[in-house]
């Protein structure tokens, strides 16, 4: 089956997933703009299915997706909101930083590299220690440091 | 018009200046940065105007908004990226100019044409959107209704390239919105985690589908050559091309009516403005074939349509709460989270902030000019940001922009679990801009509805009420027609594919 028609179809089961989810409701008119919504969607996400199992698009060739770096990316992202709680914002931030430039940039250690990498990442956090504690005295979220 | 010379003033305080210059620098940097769009710079600012005066605020969005769309030009000329969407048209003679040996330039061109195009567009905002604003008086609780359905219509025909899924993103926007207790009934909806119980507010919305999914973005590119001139800065050839600029009367003229005509409908957006406008150029040119090449009349059109499309697009916005272009749907965020509801209101009963912000736009034409021709000599060190800097960057500022609204890392959660899901939505086809606008309109259509279901039932009845009317059925044809015209445009996409590997196939 073509991707289109694929995502018509998941789109669809969600469609049913969701109205089934508002039958506990008691008010009815609670309900009544989800309701319609949710109808509105099975009748696009049917046509959508329809369209491309009718008429499916040529699709051009695509590279090879990046899974790695993209799953990589979105592991560093959940530890560091993971963190962000225990460790507070400022700390955590660093990190993260530290993690996604370096981690991420397939980056070999030397001693200048790291001192450059650590550098970097000092500045980042300082700018925004200075901008949102000193200058826009803002909360963040406050953990073991700051 | 008195009242935009009365408030005037307003957009001159230091402070509003400040932030009016700051905005303006900070705006043409991140319009630089290939993978940065001007919608998702305005989502990360947002939270940043909780701390000031409503009209400052909305000064920043505004110079931010203004200075993004001619800052994009930066990286399609240096590096045939455009920076926004809004800057396709610019690359097309922009690049090969630039690889001529003449960036500088082009990057005059493209600034000076869009103050020219920004200006335009300006007074056609300042003097029409006071009137249309009255028009919205007229509507009732009906009209209201299909005002947001049509809005989220004309976003989903023109920022996706299926029309259906298009929709489809904006019916899950307007689901997004019910999410929590419903605010009339006190009912609780779709709370299948904790997280959701307060329901998704719009700035954790609006970062996490705009930023998340750019972040991701980022890093799949960051590995990538890019296609980059060599950057030599002259002297003295600033005051020789504005003159040479402001001779080529027909392309300026025809970029700023196309791009105030794109602009003042909703959704068309910068691109099209642009692609318009140089298309239209090109036709009246006595030499069609030097069009990209590296003909400047290409950048002029294209930069004066774009930046004209600015003021407009903030037309229907400020009288119907339907935006121009998807970065107008983040200012409307904007506005709401201010307490700013769109229509004659803003006019009346918040005429200084408004006037001070419409005034600030044409402060900001200026400022954009003026910061962009400074920064032409330097803009080529822009192009040097990593992206994975970049991408560390932007998440750490969406983590505090979203937290920073209730001091909720809930908030947070949400936020980054629907940038994750518009990620594999846009891989497969699905736009943020509709399902933003789904969830900034979802209050305004729920409660229209529910106010007119209760109306119909102990009036007209429920059809009566919402298909008749001539009103109402204005706008369902304005729906209908948006809805028609991108089925139209979509149908003829894809004749022209299929004529194409058919000749490709009989070829081989």
């Amino acid at each position: 089956m073509n991707r289109d028609a694929l995502v018509g179809l998941v789109c669809l089961a969600a469609s049913v997933v969701l109205y089934a989810t508002l039958g506990h409701i008691e008010e009815p008119r609670a309900a009544a703009f989800p309701r319609t919504i949710i109808v509105i969607m099975g009748a696009l996400s049917a046509l959508l299915f329809l369209q491309h199992l009718i008429f499916p698009k040529p699709r051009p060739q695509q590279p090879p997706f990046p899974w790695l770096r993209v799953g990589g990316l979105f592991a560093i992202i959940v530890i560091y909101l993971v963190v962000c709680e225990e460790l507070g914002f400022y700390l955590s931030a660093f990190l993260f930083f530290l993690a996604v430039t370096y981690i991420m940039g397939w980056r070999r250690l030397n001693p200048k590299q790291a001192a450059k990498w650590l550098m970097g990442s000092a500045i980042f956090t300082g700018i925004l220690y200075v901008l949102f504690k000193v200058i826009l005295e803002v909360q963040t979220p406050r953990g073991l440091l700051l | 018009m008195l009242e935009f010379l009365q408030y005037f003033p307003n957009a001159l305080t230091p402070i509003n200046l400040l932030v009016l210059v700051l905005g303006t620098i900070g705006g043409l940097f991140l319009g630089a940065t290939p993978g940065l769009s001007p919608t998702m710079a305005v989502a990360l600012l947002v939270p940043f105007t909780f701390h000031m005066e409503p009209a400052t605020g909305l000064v920043l969005l505004g110079a931010v908004y203004t200075s993004t769309v001619a800052g994009g030009a930066i990286s399609a000329i240096l590096i045939n990226i455009p920076g926004a969407p809004a800057n396709i048209a610019t690359l097309l003679d922009g690049h090969p100019m630039a690889k001529q040996g003449q960036a500088q330039k082009a990057l005059y061109f493209c600034f000076i044409s869009s103050l020219v195009g920004g200006l335009f567009g300006m007074v056609i905002m300042v003097f029409f959107t006071p009137p249309l604003a009255e028009i919205a008086l007229e509507f009732g609780p009906s009209e209201m209704f299909w005002v947001a359905l049509f809005g989220i219509t004309v976003m989903a025909g023109l920022t996706s390239g299926s029309v259906l899924k298009g929709l489809l993103g904006g019916m899950f926007g307007l689901l997004i919105s019910v999410i929590g207790y419903s605010p009339m009934l006190g009912v609780p909806r779709f709370v299948f985690l904790d997280v959701l119980t307060g329901g998704v507010a719009i700035v954790p919305a609006l970062i996490g589908l705009f930023a998340v999914p750019q972040v991701f973005s980022l890093m799949e590119t960051a590995f990538q050559q890019r296609d980059e001139v060599s950057f030599k800065p002259q002297k003295g050839i600033l005051w020789r091309t504005f003159a040479e600029n402001l001779k080529k009367v027909k392309a300026l003229s025809i970029g700023s009516v196309v791009g105030t005509i794109i602009g003042v409908i909703p959704g068309a957006g910068g691109q099209v403005a642009g692609l318009i406008a140089y298309d239209q150029v090109r036709k009246f040119s006595r030499d069609p074939h030097s069009f990209g090449t590296g003909n400047p009349e290409g950048v002029v059109a294209a930069e004066s349509a774009n930046n004209a499309m600015v003021g407009p697009s903030l037309i229907p916005l400020l009288t119907l709460s339907v935006p121009g272009s998807p970065t107008a749907a983040v200012l409307l965020g904007g506005l709401l989270i201010h307490g700013l509801f769109p229509g004659p209101d803003l006019f009346r009963s918040h005429a200084e902030v408004t006037y001070t912000f419409i005034a600030s736009l044409v402060l900001a034409q200026v400022a954009m000019c003026g910061f962009g021709l400074l920064m032409s000599r330097y803009s080529h060190t822009v192009m040097k940001v990593p992206d994975l800097e970049m991408a560390a960057a932007v998440t750490v500022l969406a983590v505090y922009g979203t937290f920073s609204v209730q001091n909720s890392l809930d908030d947070v959660v949400v936020m980054f679990g629907l940038g994750t899901l518009m990620y594999l939505g846009r891989k497969v086809g699905f736009s943020a801009a509709p399902v933003v606008l789904g969830i900034i309109l979802g209050t305004i259509a729920e409660d229209n509805f529910l106010k007119g279901k209760l109306i119909a039932e102990t009036d007209v009845g429920l059809f009566k009420y919402f298909f008749t009317g001539h009103l109402n059925l204005i706008i369902i044809a304005l729906c209908a027609a948006s809805v028609g015209y991108s089925t139209y445009s979509e149908v003829r996409q894809y004749q022209k594919a299929k004529a194409q590997t058919r000749a490709k196939e009989a070829g081989s």
